[in-house]
């Protein structure tokens, strides 16, 4: 498995936050497969993407892929972990605003209106979603990504939205506003 | 008096552009101070419960 770590950052505070949250988000994709580690039924890989690194934001993806023995097929799942990196504090979705980022349209990111945008991107072919989708009830990972602004884009692990052969979906979410 | 109109057109010119100067510089380096995060990689390998990382997270940073 490979994890990140901060090196750099002038705030000893930020850097300490941001890597004990790394730390504890990758060790809890172990720690939900520790049974099947232990008794070595399941094979576990950990790789990590950085999505965005400037301006003060650092967004990251953790991958976790493998495959437990006797399984009809392999596991994929894909967490997004946000910061600020001068003061060390995590972004949710909820509290975009905070960060002061121009979008393209200003983002209010609920429950209803990601459903919403799923079923549009459904219908354009960019989602697949399960047969009998009556939406998300919570609101999903995400990381930030682009180069001229700044891009959500929602993440929908299998079953979550779609069926497995979809894969892990990217959805996404500022242009759609 | 057309070497008086140059000049002070020359004058003029100056406090508009110094300003302007200014206001650049101070952007860049206000754009300069956030530099991008350095990420160093980590590599674990594991078998059963001999996980760095869960010890890793058990230790108090």
């Amino acid at each position: 498995m490979s994890y990140p770590q901060v090196e750099n950052l002038q705030n000893v505070a930020a850097r300490h936050i941001i890597n004990r949250d790394i730390i504890d988000t990758t060790a809890k994709f172990i720690e939900e497969r520790q049974k099947q580690i232990e008794d070595g039924t399941t094979n576990i890989k950990v790789s990590y993407q950085v999505r965005f690194n400037k301006d003060s934001i650092l967004s990251l993806t953790i991958l976790e892929e493998g495959q437990d023995k006797g399984a009809a097929h392999a596991f994929k799942t894909m967490k997004g972990i946000n910061y600020n990196y001068l003061t060390g504090q995590k972004i949710t979705l909820t509290e975009l605003d905070k960060i002061g980022k121009k979008f393209d349209v200003a983002p209010e990111f609920t429950v209803d209106k990601i459903n919403a945008t799923l079923k549009k991107q459904a219908k354009e072919g960019k989602v697949t979603l399960l047969s009998d989708f009556k939406g998300i009830t919570t609101l999903p990972d995400f990381y930030m990504s682009g180069k001229f602004g700044l891009d959500i884009y929602g993440i929908f692990n299998p079953y979550e939205v779609g069926p497995y052969a979809a894969g892990i979906q990217t959805v996404s979410l500022t242009k759609y506003y | 008096m057309k070497l008086r109109k140059i000049i002070a057109g020359l004058a003029l010119l100056g406090l508009i552009a110094m300003p302007m100067v200014a206001g650049a510089a101070a952007k860049t380096v206000v754009k300069d101070d956030i530099k991008p995060a350095t990420i160093k990689t980590v590599t674990d390998k594991y078998k059963g419960w001999n996980c760095p990382i869960l010890k890793l997270k058990t230790y108090k940073m």
